[in-house]
């Protein structure tokens, strides 16, 4: 019947509308050569736009009522649905918010995400891969996320929308790019090594674009924000490595990615950091910071505390002359912008 | 504030791309007037949005129209759920206003997005086993055609049959319950400031 044939050429249409190869006015032509057509392309393309926001509801459902016998051949079964397991629970909230189009380039969706103490890949509909680190928490509505915690994206290039996230004070547009986000407590690093991210905050005068390569580090403290060198993801290659980092960052990091919880003494927060620490089996992160920077680590009731241990410095610094970490401070909000 | 000045940049294009936008418009809904209307829709959330750089801004307009006129397709869609379903009272829209998923959505909208979600689930539950269990795996857990095929046991190329069983048979799903819409609203006024009574 011809309203298939139909409906194939208008899934055409829609694999180049969504691959942004199509020519507007061809499409519009063929629109316009008989009304059934437009109807076909609804049903195109409200069953992607469908599938694609219902995603984490649907992942809940489905395996719910998954049909063993789909897979008796024997090949060991992945259970990928997992990953949406926190989304599902919130499966109502899912299904609601889907309806709130607040903005315009449509990338709809909705989803909550908290990891214990592994990381977990979180994979959306229009080809985006976050790993969210351990003991950290990613909520999504549409194209805004907000990240607690550490994540790693790799975000296709979508000229039609911008990726934002928002961590602590600051709001990373995104347009496709790999980059390593973390916020620990307002405290924000990101580090990118593909594409560029513009960065915004209301207590910054301009957005400032952070490249390929850098880092970016912003303390709420002081609205203070510099670009650096930056490493990528290194926390899922069993490491954290560091130049003349600040110490309680380090700390930060050894608790959420480390075996034990960790805190330091604040007497210590002046200190900076410089090194690898590795974390995996067999690895004692904590002891080793200790070690290298001649402070000791004691059990508290909650986990292991940092302290210092007499007056010895060890690789430990004062913070003296410009770390590399710190090489441009970028303008950070006077009262008033320019213009 | 740059996000001003990209609206702003934004609108003179649409400005200049009017024919052609409503003209796409009046095809993509088949009613000029919904067109102007979705056009000035268009016009006012150019100025919340903030896109960030925009390659091409002509494509950015036809898309983010493309898209409007598939929301304004859906908003229809969902009035007549809202209809069919006020007696569902497994429906959480029945619960109380604070017990909501969101409070500050409409019953009925809550209601309308069930019933959506609950089509979708039923055209995939209908599928063939393989083309269900390929759909879910690629579209809904986001796996690649490869890990797809390894999961499965089968080579890319029967993902790629499967999926596109699967698509076209969900697609059919979507374009009856939309004929079937269109047919029961067909003597109503088309746009939406005309609605019933």
């Amino acid at each position: 019947m011809t309203d298939v044939s139909i409906m194939d050429t208008a899934a055409q249409w829609h694999e180049q509308v969504t691959a942004e190869t199509v020519d507007w006015d061809a499409f519009t032509l063929w629109l316009e050569a008989d009304p059934g057509h437009a109807r076909a392309y609804d049903a195109v393309a409200l069953v992607d736009a469908l599938i694609a926001e219902r995603a984490p509801a649907l992942a809940g459902l489905t395996a719910a009522n998954d049909d063993p016998a789909g897979n008796d051949n024997g090949v060991p079964m992945r259970t990928p649905s997992r990953r949406w397991a926190g989304a599902a629970l919130a499966g109502l909230a899912a299904v609601a918010a889907a309806l709130v189009l607040a903005f315009l380039p449509v990338w709809p969706g909705h989803g909550e995400w908290q990891t214990g103490d592994g990381a977990q890949t979180v994979a959306l509909a229009d080809g985006t891969r976050i790993v969210l680190a351990p003991h950290s928490r990613l909520t999504r509505a549409g194209d805004r996320l907000a990240l607690a915690g550490g994540a790693v994206f790799a975000v296709p290039h979508r000229p039609d929308r911008t990726l934002t996230i928002s961590a602590g004070e600051l709001t990373i547009s995104d347009i496709g790019t790999h980059f390593d986000l973390r916020n620990d407590d307002g405290i924000v690093r990101l580090s990118l090594d593909e594409g560029q991210v513009s960065v915004s905050s209301t207590r910054m005068a301009k957005p400032v674009t952070v490249a390929a390569g850098q880092a970016l580090l912003f303390d709420p403290a002081d609205a203070q924000i510099s670009l650096g060198a930056g490493s990528t993801g290194d926390w899922q290659h069993d490491q954290l490595s560091y130049r003349d980092a600040p110490l309680p960052l380090v700390v930060a990091d050894i608790a959420r990615y480390g075996p034990v919880p960790l805190r330091a003494d604040g007497a210590l927060a002046h200190l900076h950091f410089s090194g690898t620490l590795r974390l995996g089996t067999g690895h004692d992160p904590a002891a080793d910071l200790a070690r290298l920077m001649a402070l000791d680590v004691g059990m508290s009731g909650r986990g292991a505390v940092l302290r210092a241990h007499g007056q010895g410095r060890g690789a430990a610094s004062r913070s003296t002359g410009a770390p590399p970490i710190h090489p441009a401070p970028i303008a950070p909000t006077p009262g008033t912008p320019t213009n | 504030m740059p996000d001003l000045a990209s609206a702003g940049g934004l609108r003179a294009v649409l400005h200049d791309q009017r024919a052609a936008i409503v003209r796409f418009l009046t095809a993509r809904t088949g009613s000029m007037d919904l067109a102007q209307d979705l056009y000035q829709e268009l016009w006012l959330r150019l100025g919340h949005a903030n896109p960030g750089p925009i390659a091409n801004p002509p494509a950015y307009l036809m898309r983010a129209a493309n898209n409007l006129a598939l929301d304004y397709r859906r908003g229809e869609l969902r009035a007549r759920a809202r209809d069919a379903a006020w007696l569902d009272l497994d429906n959480p829209a029945m619960a109380a206003p604070d017990q909501r998923p969101d409070p500050a959505m409409g019953a009925d909208e809550v209601i309308a997005a069930g019933q959506e979600l609950a089509l979708l689930r039923l055209a995939i539950e209908r599928l063939p086993p393989g083309a269900r269990r390929a759909v879910t795996l690629h579209r809904i857990d986001g796996l690649p055609h490869a890990d797809v095929a390894a999961v499965m046991g089968i080579s890319r190329s029967g993902v790629e049959k499967h999926i596109a069983v699967a698509m076209k048979q969900l697609r059919r799903t979507f374009w009856d319950w939309g004929a079937e819409a269109t047919a029961a609203s067909d003597n109503e006024h088309h746009s939406k400031e005309h609605g019933h009574d």
